[in-house]
């Protein structure tokens, strides 16, 4: 069932596997999401645990250290797989839609 | 000079959860702040009163065994301190936090499906897991409430306990049908995209009297019942609380030993394991130790037959010399329903010997019930050797009673007759025998009103 979930990533979780293209505690995912959607897409602190240890088991992120209290995660080539999957079938989905939507221009 | 703590009875049913937010956010306004929460007891610290905000999450690291600060629960915790939650204390999966005046921070949980399926992994699971293991709990009053149901009658005690006990399962299955039909209701829900509903702080509120209230009342009045009952001797009631309040003791230690000195996740299940060990240890050391001091002495008392029950000389019965007084055992009860029933046990020169007589209330309904319950047992304990009971239709004429029941061997014979039954054991009687028939018959049989 969760794997199933995982097929199609809902936007705080697309969110989360973009901002750790570049290495980055779980404080620092928060804002960076935060940043690039212009406080849009707000994501709790509880929420962000708990998919961040569920990226971790599904293997599409590691951690890289864990100093004094914060965990540093990183994305895997699986969840760059993942996350390339995800953006591919956005864009088609922006590709089918112009053909109706942007007829009229 | 005004208080500065309050301690408050704290037992909401787990998936009220969030109502607990409204409760405190109310104390905050009256000047009471949360501080620590113990076994079913929150207490709190005076404050400025002021409009804060709470937040009670639901956190899959800290269950019931595992301790209270690990490198895990610093992580989630330090998240939600820097998304502008403060921490105030944690009790198993519930983490509590509280946001200052004014501030307005992200909810800790943004995604209602995650928060659901957290829900269910945790309370839920936690709460469906007491199901398997109450049974195993109660297992041999269950066995009784369903198949040798006369148990509850014997005396006024083991009525009240009955009844205590029913209306424990009863609710327990309705507390476990509420669970059931809010996790229906709230994956529904969740699939709608309408989010679980917030629970309203009055309706917690009497889902905890009505569950968890009930059950603690009821609980307590059998307590009652059992220290009060005058049938138990005192050296019992004290055994029974001395190692009920010593196991009570540990368990607490060890609880807080996992939750205070634990450091790892996995540090709970090492520790339950020594702790288990320990726990049963001692209490076999102490039972062992203390059966002698508080035991002992009283199989003294019971060699004496009262006299006014009902009972025959056993040497009427065999015919055999019999070396000094064979009682060793004899344990009465009285209750409404049966007014007058015994349990006796003895030997005869090294055979067994032991008589069971009960006398209900006119109604052979419950002779009736007695008989079945005697029956069953009988049979139940044949079984560990392979034999059965059997009918014999012309001995029961013979002995002109409205049911008898035989085992295999002949040696133990079970009578019911209008509203007496009688069970009697022993390898040396000859339940053929006229004479015995007769002086059992008039001893037991007749409703001599005088004689009790």
């Amino acid at each position: 069932m969760a794997r199933e979930q995982l097929k199609n990533l809902t936007e705080p979780m697309y969110y989360i596997l973009l901002s750790l293209i570049t290495p980055q505690h779980g404080y620092g995912i928060m804002q960076e999401v935060e940043r690039r959607t212009e406080g849009r897409v707000k994501i709790g602190a509880g929420t962000l645990y708990n998919l961040l240890s569920r990226f971790e088991e599904e293997e599409f992120i590691q951690q890289i250290s864990e100093g004094n209290r914060r965990k540093t995660y990183r994305i895997t080539d699986k969840g760059m797989d993942i996350l390339r999957d995800e953006y591919k079938r956005l864009q088609q989905l922006i590709v089918d839609g112009s053909e109706f939507l942007e007829e009229g221009r | 000079m005004k208080r500065k703590t309050k301690r408050v009875i704290w037992h909401f049913l787990s998936t009220d959860y969030k109502a607990m937010e409204e409760y405190l956010e109310e104390m905050a306004k009256k000047g009471w702040m949360l501080e620590k929460l113990g076994q079913g007891i929150a207490t709190f610290k005076r404050i400025q009163p002021s409009k804060l905000r709470f937040y009670i999450d639901v956190f899959k690291d800290e269950g019931p065994l595992v301790p209270e600060n690990t490198p895990d629960s610093r992580e989630y915790r330090s998240l939600c301190e820097a998304s502008g939650w403060h921490f105030i204390t944690s009790q198993d999966y519930l983490q509590y936090f509280y946001a200052d005046e004014g501030q307005n921070p992200t909810p800790i949980q943004t995604d209602e499906e995650l928060e659901l399926s957290l829900v269910k992994k945790t309370l839920l699971k936690r709460e469906f897991l007491s199901i398997p293991f109450m049974i195993f709990l109660f297992r041999n009053i269950l066995y009784d409430l369903f198949f040798t149901s006369y148990t509850f009658f014997i005396s006024t005690t083991r009525m009240a306990l009955g009844i205590s006990f029913l209306i424990f399962i009863l609710n327990n299955i309705g507390m476990i049908g509420y669970f059931l039909a809010w996790m229906i209701k709230s994956n529904r829900r969740v699939k709608k995209g309408l989010g679980m509903e917030r629970p309203n702080l009055n309706a917690a509120k009497i889902r905890a009297f009505a569950f968890i209230g009930i059950q603690t009342l009821t609980l307590i009045v059998a307590s009652i019942f059992i220290l009060s009952d005058e049938t138990i001797r005192t050296n019992e009631i004290i055994f029974i609380l001395i190692i009920v309040g010593m196991v009570i003791a540990i368990g607490n230690l060890f609880r807080f030993i996992v939750k205070k000195k634990g450091k790892a996740k996995d540090d709970g299940l090492y520790y339950s394991f020594v702790g288990a060990f320990l726990v049963l240890a001692f209490f076999a050391l102490m039972t062992k130790l203390l059966w002698g001091v508080f035991m002992e002495e009283d199989y003294e008392y019971n060699n004496v037959i009262p006299k006014d029950y009902p009972m025959v000389k056993v040497e009427e019965l065999v015919e055999r010399d019999i070396k000094g007084n064979p009682w060793w055992d004899f344990k009465s009860n009285t209750s409404p329903i049966i007014p007058l029933s015994y349990n006796s046990r003895g030997d005869i020169n090294g055979a067994y010997l032991q008589i069971s007589y009960y006398r209900s209330i006119e109604d052979p309904f419950f002779s009736k019930l007695i008989f079945k319950g005697k029956v069953r047992e009988l049979k139940k304990y044949l079984n560990n050797f392979h034999q059965s009971i059997m009918e014999d239709e012309e001995l029961r004429k013979k002995w002109q009673v409205d049911e008898l029941i035989l085992s295999e061997t002949r040696n133990t014979i079970i009578l019911r007759s209008d509203q007496y039954v009688l069970y009697l054991k022993c390898s040396l009687m000859d339940f053929e025998n006229e004479e015995l028939i007769q002086t059992i018959t008039e001893e037991y049989f007749i409703g001599d009103e005088e004689k009790f």
